[in-house]
């Protein structure tokens, strides 16, 4: 945290089509955390895939992706897969932030590599817990 | 059961002993009948002996007579019939001996009497001499001598015994031929009567099986009209096959399944009422049977196909037997038209296949419409949370009442989709069913719910089941939480227990709530139905559907006993084979 604001600021992927899901998160990060961040959002897999990618190869991984399983291209599942699958990526968490309290989606997630697994909540105390849990990946 | 001598054999040798013993009467008959002939024939014969014989005792005496006449007259006269008489006795004796000729006793008796024929002749010749040449005083001494007479005595008693003895032999012979002829009649009497015996009893034998005979055609015409009125008033078909597949016998139903009428597949192969690829493999799968035995329908039954006259093809049910009629082997078979049947499981199976469909689409339509609607709903939640947060100083009290109604009845709708998705889940989604100690999870759930420690739980020793493990921790936590949620007593008691009931297993949650009017007690299992207002509870009116479709899922039912005003009690069954332990036989009770 001494070094320069940008580059100490702590990177959080948000791969999330629902805009309004995606706006409640940033307005949940943004009070539950009180140190800068750099958030960068992607609205489908694909997209979030190429983000990830070429930040790791340009600037360095992001402390965590919070990831949603229902996408428009490819599955949440899909992305998570292949983010354990190339070796620039493997090691970033990856959680899972989705509405689906499936057990079969929460099992196949542990399985491909998910850090945690969680259900978006139902009210701004719900979310503001999240994004504090989020904090322990932040730690770098 | 074959017999040595069967009915024919017996009779036919009846026949042969009565035609045996007829043979031999007729040869006892000829034999006898021979006999008297010859007898009659000899006694004839030896009656043509005695003629001359009485001739000759009469001419002698003629002769003598005439003699001693001229003797005494010297009447030449009755010297004539003198001659005459000797004349006419050498004529007689000749007869004689041709009568005798054929017995050689005769025929020596007959010279013997020729001999004393002569012997008379020559002293009558002397006495005629002397007569003659000496006068008749010597001759009338020659004749006083009497050697004349004496030779004629001879020969009348010669004559008499040749008599004597042949009336003896002809009475002899006489008496054997009658007692031939009787001991013949005796004999034909005995073997006629053996015989009409023999005969009667034949006859007695042959009418008595002709008439069993008779009867038994009759009783076997009787069974075969009765059979082929079965079989031809029957409903399926009846087909009579050979062993090379030829049909022998096809009734009515089967004219009317197939289109074809008897006279026109009887003799044929039983293949024209086939489909291909029946029809080319029957031959082979007959001629394949008959061989090694393999059995493919014969004895087993199936359902194949069948075609009509007219070409169409129709399902049918087909059961084969074999059986042998003298020694060869033949094949019926019972078919039934199943068409109708085929096409009912069809509509059936299509209905099934349309339900269960239209069932999946419904659900997956619960699920994505309760989750495509929780995602706007996550939002109100969450920026009406903030709205009240962040713009709290410039509501009035109104404006935070008001918010605060519409953050309720979020929450409220996020339950009840809640619900839905639950209720949707059931089913749609299967988990592994696995034992589940039931004590044990029952436990689990009181202490998830926490009741309020004026209501007690009581659970009683509950048996293990297999099945999907949140199912039947969601058909426990719905009845009681719903127990203690209307709990209106000082001092709740609760009680769970299990109990066989023949084939299932019958579970009760019972409390001393404030029960359930019978009108209601249909409905509370209705989906969204609860008999209290909903902000007073909080209840969805999900949970009892939910019980009722999981119970029912698993084959169960479930209802209620209630008293209003004193408790409730709620059932439900599982089937025997769900559980496998017996009760656990420790009570746990929770405060």
């Amino acid at each position: 945290m001494s070094q320069s604001h940008f580059s100490s600021a702590a990177t959080i992927f948000l791969i999330e089509d629902n805009p309004t899901d995606s706006y409640l998160s940033r307005m949940a990060l943004d009070r539950a955390i009180a140190m800068p961040l750099q958030i960068v959002a992607a609205d489908t897999g694909e997209r979030g895939l190429e983000l990830l990618r070429h930040h790791c190869r340009n600037h360095r991984c992001p402390n965590v992706v919070l990831l949603d399983l229902s996408l428009p291209d490819i599955s949440g599942h899909e992305v998570l897969s292949a983010v354990r699958q190339d070796p620039a990526l493997q090691d970033i968490p990856v959680v899972i932030l989705t509405g689906s309290d499936s057990e079969e989606d929460q099992r196949r997630a542990r399985e491909l590599g998910a850090n945690d697994y969680w259900i978006k909540p139902m009210g701004m105390l719900g979310y503001m817990d999240i994004m504090r849990r989020l904090k322990a990946y932040l730690r770098t | 059961m074959k017999r040595l001598f069967s009915f024919e054999h017996f009779i036919l040798l009846g026949f042969v002993i009565a035609l045996f013993i007829l043979g031999m009467v007729g040869l006892a008959s000829y034999w006898s009948t021979t006999r008297f002939i010859e007898t009659s024939w000899l006694g004839l014969r030896n009656a043509e002996v005695l003629i001359p014989l009485q001739s000759i005792a009469t001419t002698v005496q003629r002769a003598e007579s005439a003699q001693r006449g001229y003797l005494l007259t010297g009447s030449e006269q009755l010297r004539r019939r003198n001659e005459q008489a000797l004349v006419d006795l050498a004529r007689e004796v000749a007869k004689l001996r041709t009568a005798a000729a054929h017995d050689p006793v005769l025929a020596q008796r007959a010279d013997e009497i020729d001999r004393l024929v002569a012997a008379c002749n020559a002293a009558q010749l002397q006495v005629l001499r002397a007569y003659q040449t000496d006068g008749p005083e010597q001759a009338r001494a020659l004749l006083l001598q009497d050697t004349g007479r004496t030779q004629t005595a001879a020969l009348e008693t010669a004559i008499a015994q040749v008599v004597d003895q042949l009336r003896d032999q002809l009475l002899r012979d006489a008496a054997a031929s009658r007692a031939d002829g009787e001991q013949v009649m005796r004999y034909f009497f005995v073997a006629l009567g053996l015989v009409m015996l023999l005969l009667l009893s034949l006859s007695t034998l042959v009418l008595g099986e002709m008439l069993r005979r008779q009867r038994a055609t009759k009783a076997l015409a009787d069974s075969e009209a009765k059979l082929q009125t079965l079989v031809d008033t029957a409903v399926d078909a009846f087909i009579v096959i050979d062993e090379r597949g030829n049909i022998e016998s096809y009734n009515r139903a089967a004219e009317a399944m197939f289109g074809y009428a008897a006279a026109e597949v009887i003799g044929r192969n039983v293949s024209m009422l086939m489909p291909s690829p029946y029809r080319e493999e029957h031959d082979k799968y007959l001629e394949r049977y008959l061989r090694t035995g393999e059995r493919r329908v014969i004895g087993i039954g199936r359902e194949v196909y069948g075609q009509r006259s007219d070409g169409s093809v129709f399902p049918i049910d087909l059961a084969v037997a074999e059986f042998r009629v003298g020694g060869r082997r033949r094949f019926s078979g019972i078919i039934r038209d199943i068409s109708e049947r085929k096409q009912a499981e069809a509509r059936q199976a299509q209905l099934v296949q349309d339900l269960a469909a239209a069932n999946e689409e419904l659900s997956s339509f619960a699920y994505v419409a309760s989750h495509d609607l929780k995602a706007p709903l996550r939002a109100i939640a969450a920026l009406a949370d903030w709205i009240s947060t962040d713009y709290a100083d410039k509501f009035d009290e109104d404006g935070k009442e008001q918010m605060r109604l519409l953050i309720g009845r979020v929450h409220r709708m996020d339950q009840l989709i809640d619900g839905i998705l639950q209720y949707s889940r059931v089913g749609r989604v299967r988990e592994e069913s696995v034992p589940v100690a039931l004590n044990a999870l029952l436990r689990e759930i009181v202490d998830l719910l926490a009741p309020p420690a004026e209501i007690s739980v009581e659970i009683g020793p509950m048996p293990t089941v297999v099945v999907e493990p949140t199912r039947i921790q969601q058909v426990f936590q719905n009845l009681l939480s719903n127990a203690i949620r209307y709990m209106d007593k000082p001092q709740g008691r609760i009680e769970v227990g299990a109990q066989r009931v023949g084939n299932d297993w019958r579970f009760h949650v019972r409390d001393n709530g404030p029960g359930i009017e019978a009108r209601h007690q249909e409905r509370i299992f209705a989906l969204f139905q609860t008999l209290q207002p909903r902000d007073r509870t909080e209840s969805t009116g999900i949970g009892l559907s939910l019980v009722k479709k999981i119970v029912e899922l698993y084959g169960g039912r479930v209802w209620l006993e209630s008293t209003p005003g004193e408790g409730s009690t709620f059932y439900f069954t599982l089937p025997q084979s769900r559980v496998i332990a017996a009760v656990q036989d420790k009570h746990a009770t929770e405060q």
